[in-house]
């Protein structure tokens, strides 16, 4: 417990996820047998028992389900206060991540979009989040 | 054959017990063994947790002659009052005698909590899509289900002080209690650091080092105190009890399908308790339990809490030893003892002196752990509604 706590970017439950990341893709598990994405990766799928899924890229936008602030180190690497927020994406899955601006900007609703930001020498890279830019031209 | 609560037994609770574990925990067994009128090698089932004593420690250190039913039941806190059921279980089947539920833990001296393994379950998610991102307590998950609830509720500072003040003020007549002698105003509440917003310091619980034990038995010794029934115990999971992210409803936890049970099986409603002990590793968690059992209204445990309901003199005293926030974390566990205790006093005599809930005759305790993971029971004394 001295160092950050990353990912294991070789275990295959969930390479394909950190190896998308890195780049710059957002990949989650998809049900072979009724299409639905989920999250976390699971061997079987909850709703239709098949036990095949493809990992599928989906678009790094959503909304913030829920989030808290930080204030007590818990953990190396970590420096209070930091945010962490709970993004439901536009494709149903809800991903945890960092957040990129002032965490007094944050509120449950608010659009974000996915940034990708390297972790580590060896490349790792992990999921935070912006907020949305507010474009005028739809 | 119906179960009873027969003995209930505890060490002292501080920060540090000097003692191991096993020697916390054989001291409450014997206790709760002495409480119940029984020789403890009588003890012939265990309820045990991961992470604690295992039935071959209790064994081997009780001297047990026949240790013949042993269970061990993860669900985190929601653990001390699912025991009874599996307690209960075994005793009305005939396949132990007196079963014993046990927690000892050196929970302040043994480390942080974020350093203690965890019980939780999926400990690759945890470890592989969690820690990285910095989310690894029990404040900083729940605090994610209190910040949802504060979007769809009203929910203020103030109501959330109203469950830590009313736990410090009961903790006040429980010379047990950690916190007794340090009384808590809603200044100082209100001062209190972040932990994980929306969770400042006095929204969380405390760390104790200490053991309890309770004893479920077929029947109660003839000498033995007034015998405490199990009328009702139940408990549930919230969808995906391995993952809080993606479950469908952050706020539906596994305490309602567990309530929802028990108020089924007895026929009891919550307005016929006189006290619940209710799970309370944070302030909200009261709050959210509040609700999901059926105390109070979806959207108004706030309210409820900060009428006053909850305290001694209220409509349901909440907590009456001082909970985990103020007496000390014994994993609810204490919080059936003190359930046990009320409902002891209240066919009489000295009972729990200033804070005796008088004439208590049905008592709701809650339990709840990992990823909202629930339990539920309504304890009875003879002069309860019988089943
Ligand atoms: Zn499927």
């Amino acid at each position: 417990m001295s160092t950050r706590p990353l990912p294991d970017n070789a275990d295959p439950e969930f390479a394909p996820h950190w190896a998308g990341l890195r780049e710059g893709r957002l990949l989650v598990p998809r049900c072979t047998g009724c299409g639905r994405h989920s999250w976390p990766p699971r061997p079987v799928c909850p709703v239709c028992h098949a036990d095949q899924a493809e990992w599928s890229e989906v678009a790094g936008r959503g909304t913030v389900y829920s989030w808290t602030l930080v204030g007590h180190r818990t953990l190396p690497g970590f420096e209070p206060p930091y945010a962490v927020v709970l993004v439901e994406t536009d494709a149903g899955v809800r991903l945890l991540g960092a957040f990129t601006a002032d965490s007094g900007e944050l509120r449950i609703g608010l659009p974000v979009t996915a940034v990708h930001q390297q972790a580590d020498d060896a490349g790792t890279t992990l999921l935070a989040w912006a907020p949305a830019e507010r474009t005028t031209h739809a | 054959m119906s179960a009873v609560i027969s003995g209930v037994g505890e060490t002292d609770y501080s920060k540090r017990s000097g003692r191991t574990t096993t020697h916390l925990g054989m001291r409450a067994a014997l206790a709760a063994a002495r409480d119940a009128g029984i020789d403890a090698r009588e003890i012939d089932g265990v309820v045990g947790f991961p992470h604690s004593l295992s039935s071959e420690d209790v064994a081997a250190n009780l001297g047990l002659h026949a240790l013949r039913y042993s269970v061990t039941v993860a669900m985190g806190g929601a653990g001390s009052v699912a025991a009874l059921g599996h307690a209960r279980l075994a005793v009305e089947s005939g396949a132990a005698r007196h079963v014993l539920i046990l927690r000892a833990r050196n929970g302040c001296s043994g480390g942080r909590i974020h350093e203690r393994p965890s019980q939780l379950p999926a400990q690759h998610f945890r470890t592989q899509l969690e820690h990285p991102y910095g989310w690894n307590t029990a404040a900083q998950r729940y605090a994610m289900i209190c910040r949802r609830y504060l979007h769809e509720h009203e929910l203020t500072r103030e109501q959330l002080g109203a469950v830590a003040l009313a736990a410090r003020a009961h903790a006040q007549l429980n010379p047990r209690a950690m916190t007794h002698g340090r009384e808590l105003t809603m200044e100082q509440y209100l001062a209190g650091r972040m932990i994980a917003d929306p969770y400042h310091l006095f929204d969380c619980c405390l760390e104790t080092d200490g053991a309890c034990a309770v004893i479920v038995s077929a029947r109660a010794a003839a000498d033995g105190p007034p015998p405490v029934r199990v009328l009702g115990v139940a408990e549930g999971r919230p969808r995906t009890p391995d993952d809080l992210t993606n479950r469908p409803d952050l706020l539906a936890i596994g305490l309602a399908p567990a309530a929802a049970a028990v108020w089924e099986r007895t026929g009891l409603a919550p307005a016929d308790m006189d006290a619940a002990m209710v799970y309370d590793c944070f302030t909200f968690e009261v709050i959210h339990q509040l609700e999901a059992a059926g105390f109070a209204p979806e959207g108004g445990g706030g309210k409820f809490a900060a009428s006053g309901a909850i305290r001694l003199g209220g409509s349901l005293p909440v907590n009456t030893h001082g909970g985990l926030l103020s007496e000390g974390h014994l994993s609810g566990l204490n919080h059936v003892v003190e359930a046990v205790r009320q409902l002891r006093g209240g066919l009489g005599g000295t009972g729990l002196g200033a804070r005796q809930v008088e004439g208590a005759r049905h008592v709701a305790v809650t339990g709840w752990g990992d990823l909202g993971d629930g339990s539920f029971a309504v304890l009875a004394n003879e002069r309860g509604t019988a089943r």
